[in-house]
């Protein structure tokens, strides 16, 4: 039994750097359903976020060299930029609302104030969920961590763990809802 | 607030959702679909919405168990940079290794070389070999070369018309190279390269050193900073014949010939077997450790300095310890984030 992966040729634009435009041709249509669908946003905000989208790429120096080693994790790379800006953007409108009834001093003060408690509760949950991630399958655990912590594709993640890509899919929802439930228990 | 306890079923749904959503495949049917489901209740929406975060918090999930002290089996497996074993490495928790056997499908994760090398141009196949904690597994390459990987033990194989090239990226491995005069077989190792035609040798990388012990016939071995062509020898190549273990590290190289003994001794972890000559327990556990994820923590200088000597299976989850407990004065306890070794009280 051998399986044997042949190496898959990464497509340039030119030595020095990627086109961003035909990253967003090929991307676009999925980029922005996945804005539209995770976001709730109109769509001249969902606009607005490619176009952030496509700024921070053309900041990025080294995008060719980022994504060369990334074959078919680039969708996944624009999704996680797509999901900062979003944050980001819900962010500052809730600063924006905010403002609208609390001063700049005031925010700041309550901002330092809640945080660190903020941190470490975040950081216990983030121990649960680690904890239930240890009693649930290890295929799922794998497929799940190998998404969210390495970035690494549904295909991807199919080639690492031999089974195929909705198999992968099907694990990374389970985990999830492993994770959803337990996180509900505790509060 | 008043808390909504929305239904398993909505749950699950959303969690179906959400996996699809990310896959970056969600055709517009799909989109619709979630869509629609989200605007047709309040519980969906926020189900929907609380599980995108909980997805998002996610990716911190490395750094929260990085960096927490007291988490030691955290931070222990997650501590290994590879990428791939961070996910492997933290599941296996157990004691030694289940079943050595080498007739069950081989475990042994398999996965697509991202990095695109200078030589990705040709024709030419790549895999990744890894190997858990505590798992030791036999591979056979395209070329019919046997490679047993230790625990915890990373190659990447990239063999082409020319030349069959393979990088020990972390680990152990015994390998058993098929004759080949036409291809050279390639080892990378951080500094060293190993280079043979068909031989069979084990080696061992370490943090900061290499070993090479080896059983039959020629291995040579250079500075990776000095790529050799083909099968040409250099002066400063070092040749190892069988019988001999060559240790190299930044600080120089040290060989000894004649050792056939301890070459066999070296690779006796490929029949699963631990062979101690009359090491000291530090030793003893230091080679234990690599078998298992949680830290095994030495109780005082007396135990350190214990001596032992034998040859314990490896098969068994719990023997070696009970086995040490019976011939030393020693008390082990097995907890949660360590095994603890000590001077049994009398």
């Amino acid at each position: 039994m051998k399986v044997i992966y042949l190496k898959k040729q990464v497509r340039h634009e030119s030595d020095n750097g990627v086109s961003v435009t035909s990253l967003l041709e090929e991307h676009g249509s999925a980029l922005r359903r996945f804005i539209r669908v995770r976001s709730n946003l109109n769509h001249a905000d969902c606009e607005d976020i490619i176009q952030l989208l496509s700024e921070r790429l053309l900041r990025v120096d080294n995008l060719a060299e980022l994504l060369e080693g990334r074959l078919n994790t680039v969708r996944n790379y624009l999704f996680q930029i797509a999901v900062n800006l979003i944050i980001d953007k819900k962010r500052r409108d809730d600063a924006r609302r905010r403002d609208d009834h609390i001063d700049e001093e005031n925010v700041t003060l309550m901002s330092t104030v809640y945080a660190p408690e903020r941190a470490l509760e975040g950081k216990h949950r983030l121990w649960r969920i680690q904890e239930l991630l240890n009693e649930i399958k290890l295929p799922y655990k794998q497929a799940f961590l190998l998404s969210r912590v390495e970035g690494k594709s549904y295909q991807e993640i199919s080639d690492i763990l031999g089974v195929s890509v909705s198999t992968v899919e099907k694990y990374i929802s389970k985990a999830l809802l492993a994770v959803r439930k337990g996180v509900d228990d505790n509060g | 607030m008043v808390k909504v306890h929305s239904s398993d079923e909505i749950q699950q749904q959303a969690a179906i959702y959400v996996a699809r959503l990310h896959s970056g495949e969600l055709t517009a049917s799909e989109e619709i679909a979630i869509q629609n489901w989200c605007s047709s209740s309040a519980a969906h929406r926020r189900e929907f919405q609380h599980q995108i975060a909980i997805w998002d918090s996610c990716t911190q999930l490395y750094e929260a168990s990085d960096s927490d002290m007291r988490k030691p089996k955290y931070k222990m497996a997650f501590g290994i940079a590879a990428a791939a074993m961070i996910v492997l490495a933290v599941s296996f928790l157990s004691v030694l290794p289940g079943s050595m056997s080498n007739s069950e499908r081989p475990d042994i994760v398999q996965q697509v070389d991202l990095q695109t090398s200078p030589y990705a141009a040709t024709d030419q196949t790549s895999n990744t070999y890894i190997t858990q904690v505590g798992e030791v597994r036999t591979i056979t390459l395209a070329d019919n070369t046997q490679v047993t990987l230790n625990t915890d033990t990373q190659i990447n194989v990239a063999f082409s018309d020319t030349v069959r090239e393979l990088t020990l990226v972390r680990g152990e491995a015994f390998f058993d190279v098929a004759k080949d005069p036409a291809k050279v077989f390639v080892i990378h190792s951080g500094e060293r390269t190993i280079r043979v035609i068909g031989t069979k040798f084990n080696v061992r990388k370490n943090t900061d050193s290499l070993q090479v012990a080896v059983t039959e016939g020629l291995v040579a071995v250079h500075s990776t900073s000095e790529p050799r062509q083909g099968f040409e020898h250099k002066p400063d190549d070092t040749l190892l014949r069988a019988g001999t273990i060559g240790a190299f590290s930044t600080a120089g190289q040290l060989i000894s010939t004649d050792q056939t003994d301890k070459v066999n001794r070296l690779q006796s972890w490929r029949t699963g077997q631990f062979r101690f000559d009359n090491e000291t327990m530090q030793t003893v556990v230091d080679e234990l450790s690599r078998y298992q994820s949680k830290p095994i923590v030495l109780v005082g200088d007396k135990v350190k300095n214990l001596r032992i000597s034998g040859v314990y299976s490896l098969s068994d989850q719990t023997t070696l310890f009970e086995v040490l407990e019976q011939v030393l004065p020693i008390r082990v306890t097995n907890n949660r984030h360590q095994i603890l070794i000590e001077i049994k009280k009398s």
